[in-house]
């Protein structure tokens, strides 16, 4: 009976995600030739699937090998730990200001929705309206309040632009960050607050004993989400920064995207995209451990 | 060889057959039903649309033409190749169209009527640049030549008292230096070191050609680290950039256009780019500070010698429509008319060099050449236009976009210039 | 739930002046922060891109056109009218995208995530956890298999093939938000409607998802804003002029080209609308959903 009702959502995500998954995993050990595309294939369905050359493990030796690889990968490591930090405790932050009561809180709480309402394509394109070097507000504004000489090159460092596009991608998330918060917020007791107040607790001391602990699944959920949602993230570099100046912003997803869809080498941008992928089943295991696990306890 | 074979044309239409049943006249009326599908990368796209209307007007064509930006053209149009799309007419650059002749995507064009005349036609270095890397097949007609230039900020020097434009790279750095100290300009030099394949490595090979070194020795290899003409150029230029004569915003420009836009502004002292985009700054008043003629060329520093490239139309080896196809190549790139009508447009219009050595005689180019540019210096710098024959590697395309990084990493000091020199050396190694 | 407080964790009681200051210096700094940004690409969509070069700057644009509107409408002609020309095709694109795997995922994914909160089943967690995984997925390592498979089905460059694509994305979200949501729904209500004599089935279909409606609001809004702010996917799928959707169009005219901004900030502001607008008249159910969705796993 259950399998009715869960048969068709699995046997879709089976033919939309397992499969091509599968399918990726191969090519990530054949020597793919997309423009040619010759080669040994296989009839599924009436459909010719190219197999192409099976190589061995030579696609990941090759970008193991690569000093572009490990550079991209220390620089997404950094890039994740930032942009968890700073999505974090920006949420945490706003979430504590929104959670204070004060005439149009309403209409705060849905402001918190448009950021992350908005394609991480416009989210680029509003912050070169921003930050450009020619044309941007914050350069405008700054010039003209006198506070810097020359207009500021936001992207011209690699480690501004990486700096950067961790903000922006920050102003992007943290307000969902925010919302796990405040929801986390909402279900404390009461009571708690009372008692806490009653043993002369003021504001900051309710937050650490009474707030923090309350709020610890949510920042171990915020954190999770936060890291996966920082290793995948692909399209704001793509409009603001495709990866340089240099190789200075390219993370390991852009490097598996440059090489699978700039150069059209499959093998190695697979390749690279699997480590990612590992990566990714990694904080699977870790969130499993640490949330759900915790959730399905108490039922 | 001046005419198709029509076996070979009903064979590659598919249609053969269909041709023995109905007959010619069906068969003429069925094939001009069938759009030829067109695409360039965006330069003046709406220019490129008006002769696509005109010939399609003029000529009873189906043309239906898509412009995709230029920073992933190449890309984007593998891609659609890819996808099984037959996109019948394409601009390809002169870094990726080797990629593309070898690995079938575009046909040769020697079987195809007029084209003889053509190569009779075409500057004998446009037309070596035409062929295919054995030297056996031409595979594409000229859409443009460019040739890197220097440009100057007249009135700006003139402020600065500064007579005559610099005419060595010391003296350019000299005057650049000046210009920032005594605060006429913040950033007085703007070299094209866009991110795209149209700015930083046709600019490198500029500097390294008036230097006199060579990147490329005779059988195409880098030899950059072996070159102390290479090592100089970089030097300066991580110098320019120390110093803040740069503005270094220019890294991540995504086009030579958007590059060239900057000096609209006025706030630049020297711009080095494609000839061609002095005809925007220096004839377009509606647009650029530096118009009209406050911009004026040089003769490029050192040796005067630049980077000089063609970028082309090809024809699909897919196509279904070979005919239409070709006369529209030929009205593109060739001289369908008698009258030269598009190249002839992209003089007017643009400022575009051209392969076609008569275009020069024509009095009303020779006109609107002069309004935007001293002609006669633009066609002695053209003499000294310099072309590389890498282009036809099979690797050019992937090294030319990865040396990009390796280039910009030295100008910001990132990397030493020997490092990098070294490195641009390595990286073709590794992709041949 | 006690009537008295309503509202918890902050100072509930009367405020100092200062900290009153305090409280709205930062309220204002947050609302700034959020919404700034998107006003202002609204301001500069309504600007002359010569104004917005000009310097000294103003906040305040001097002159306010809908030009750029217009542009894009294709009512004035411009010299890269043909890219803007893109914008208004791609977003029906988007819109049919976004409708059908919303109408998909409703279907699949809410049936499904009933039976993950009601069901006892074999392979139960494993599965579950395969979801959890698939969530987590980097999704541009399933391009390349798509690419090639759309290939050989001729699925590229059509809105069928997004609309597989894309589910890869939402289906393991929309099931796992249902769940969550269902979870919440008081399990007696089925079972009184099986004692009445309905099968499993009506139970869901007659008694469970009539009073569903805040989940499948959040569900189907979330979908279809993960659909219509898609873009890594469209990009590389879907290339042939006119069959992509809207966030590939705005890229491409971004930067790239003589474009002015301000054109490009109309095109991007008139592409977050839909999807704004929907959060915000959703918004209670969505964070409803959503953090249901999350925090119970």
């Amino acid at each position: 009976m259950a399998w009715l009702f869960v048969g068709p959502a699995l046997l879709g995500i089976g033919l939309v995600v397992v499969f091509p998954l599968v399918y990726s995993l191969w090519l990530s050990f054949t020597d793919v030739n997309l423009l040619r595309s010759t080669g040994p294939a296989v009839e599924l369905w009436g459909m010719r699937i190219p197999l192409f050359r099976w190589i061995g493990a030579r696609n990941y030796t090759q970008v193991l090998t690569d000093p572009l690889y490990w550079d991209s990968l220390w620089r997404t490591l950094y890039f994740v730990g930032a942009f968890v930090i700073e999505a974090t405790l920006v949420g945490f932050g706003v979430a504590l200001v929104l959670n204070e009561r004060f005439p149009g809180r309403p209409l705060m709480r849905s402001l918190l929705l448009v950021p992350w309402s908005l394609s991480r394509i416009v989210v680029g394109l509003l912050w070169i309206g921003i930050l450009d070097f020619e044309f941007g507000a914050l350069n405008g504004l700054l010039l003209r309040a006198g506070l810097v000489d020359g207009a500021i090159a936001f992207f011209k460092e690699g480690w501004t632009a990486l700096n950067v596009l961790v903000s922006v991608y920050m102003w992007n998330q943290a307000p969902f960050a925010t919302l796990l918060f405040l929801a986390g917020m909402q279900s404390i007791s009461e009571d708690l607050y009372a008692a806490a107040e009653v043993d002369g607790a003021g504001y900051w001391r309710r937050l650490w004993y009474v707030t923090v602990p309350a709020l610890r699944p949510i920042v171990f959920l915020v954190l999770v989400l936060a890291t996966v949602n920082g290793f995948l993230m692909l399209d704001l570099i793509y409009v603001l920064t495709m990866g340089g100046p240099a190789y200075d912003t390219t993370t390991v997803s852009w490097h598996g995207f440059k090489t699978s869809f700039t150069f059209f080498k499959f093998g190695p941008g697979t390749a690279i995209l699997y480590t990612l992928t590992a990566l990714c089943l990694l904080l699977t295991v870790v969130y499993h451990k640490l949330v759900l696990a915790r959730f399905e306890a108490e039922g | 060889m001046t005419t198709i074979d029509r076996r070979t044309f009903l064979g590659a239409a598919g249609l053969s057959a269909a041709a023995a049943l109905l007959g010619e006249g069906a068969l003429r009326s069925a094939r001009a039903d069938k759009p030829i599908n067109f695409s360039g990368w965006v330069f003046k796209p709406d220019t490129v649309k008006d002769y696509v209307d005109f010939f399609n007007r003029k000529h009873g064509g189906q043309v239906k033409y898509d412009a995709v930006p230029w920073a992933t053209y190449h890309p984007t149009m593998e891609t659609r190749a890819m996808a099984g799309e037959i996109v019948d007419v394409m601009y390809c650059n002169s870094a990726n169209r080797e990629r593309w002749a070898d690995n079938g995507l575009i046909r040769p064009l020697d079987d195809l009527p007029g084209m003889d005349e053509l190569k009779k036609k075409m500057a004998p270095g446009n037309l070596e640049a035409a062929r295919s890397r054995d030297g056996s097949k031409v595979v594409g007609l000229p859409y443009f030549t460019s040739i890197f230039i220097l440009m100057y900020n007249e009135p700006m020097l003139q402020q600065a008292g500064i007579k005559a434009p610099a005419r060595t790279w010391d003296e350019l750095m000299e005057h650049s230096a000046k210009l920032k100290r005594d605060k006429i300009s913040d950033t007085p030099y703007l070299p094209n070191w866009n991110n795209s394949g149209s700015g930083t490595m046709p600019q490198f090979l500029s500097d390294c050609h008036s230097e006199g070194a060579n990147i490329f020795d005779a059988k195409n290899k880098v030899i950059a680290d072996q070159e102390p003409g290479a090592a100089r150029a970089m030097e300066r230029w991580q110098k320019a950039y120390k110093d803040g004569l740069v503005n270094p915003e220019v890294l991540t420009k995504t086009s030579s256009t958007d590059t060239h836009r900057l000096f609209w502004t006025g706030r630049y002292a020297y711009h080095t780019n494609h000839s061609y985009y002095l005809k925007t700054i220096a004839g377009e008043p509606e647009n650029s500070k530096l118009a009209p003629k406050k911009a004026r060329m040089a003769m490029y520093p050192g040796n005067g010698q630049t980077h000089m490239f063609t970028e082309w139309y090809t024809i699909n080896a897919k196509t279904k429509v070979l005919e239409d196809a070709w006369k529209f190549a030929r009205f593109l790139g060739g001289n369908l008319n008698g009258d030269w009508y598009v190249q002839r447009q992209w003089c007017l219009i643009a400022g575009l060099d051209n392969a076609y050595p008569e275009m020069y005689d024509n009095p009303e180019i020779i006109q609107s050449y002069d309004r935007w540019v001293d002609l006669k210096l633009l066609r002695e710098q053209y003499k000294k236009g310099r072309p590389i024959n890498a282009f036809k590697e099979p690797w050019f395309s992937e090294y030319d976009s990865k040396a990009i990084a390796i280039v910009h990493n030295i100008i910001r000091g990132t990397s030493t210039v020997p490092k990098g020199l070294k490195e641009l050396t390595a990286l073709q190694k590794s992709l041949a | 739930m006690t009537t008295r407080a309503r509202y918890r964790g902050g100072n509930y009681r009367r405020r100092s002046v200062g900290s009153q200051v305090i409280l709205y210096a930062t309220v204002t700094a947050v609302a700034l922060w959020l919404i700034a940004p998107f006003v202002w690409l609204f301001v500069t969509s309504v600007s002359y891109q010569r104004n917005l070069l000009a310097r000294p700057f103003t906040l305040v644009p001097p002159e306010v056109t809908l030009d750029n509107y217009r542009k894009i409408l294709g009512l004035v002609r411009f010299h890269a009218e043909g890219q803007a020309g893109k914008i208004l095709a791609s977003m029906w694109n988007s819109l049919v995208v976004a409708l059908v795997v919303t109408g998909v995922n409703l279907v699949m994914g809410t049936t499904a995530g009933y039976a993950y909160a009601r069901f006892h089943f074999p392979l139960k967690m494993l599965s579950l956890f395969a979801l959890l995984f698939t969530r987590m997925l980097p999704t541009i390592v399933l391009i390349p298999a798509f690419f090639l498979v759309f290939r050989a089905l001729g699925l590229q460059n059509t809105l069928t093939g997004l609309v597989i694509a894309y589910c890869s994305f939402t289906l393991p979200f929309t099931v796992w938000i249902m769940k969550a949501y269902f979870e919440t729904i008081p399990a007696d209500l089925d079972k009184s409607a099986l004692v009445d004599g309905c099968n499993r089935f009506q139970a869901y279909w007659r008694v469970v998802l009539p009073v569903s409606g805040p989940g499948l609001v959040a569900g189907g809004a979330f979908t279809f804003m993960l659909c219509w702010n898609e873009f890594v996917v469209a990009q590389i799928l879907n290339t042939k002029p006119g069959t992509t959707t809207l966030p590939p169009v705005i890229a491409g005219m971004n930067g790239q080209i003589n474009i002015d901004y301000s054109v490009i900030a109309a095109s991007g502001f008139l592409g977050a609308l839909p999807a704004v607008l929907l959060v915000l008249v959703f918004q209670k159910y969505m964070v409803q959903g959503l953090t249901a969705g999350s925090v119970k796993g």
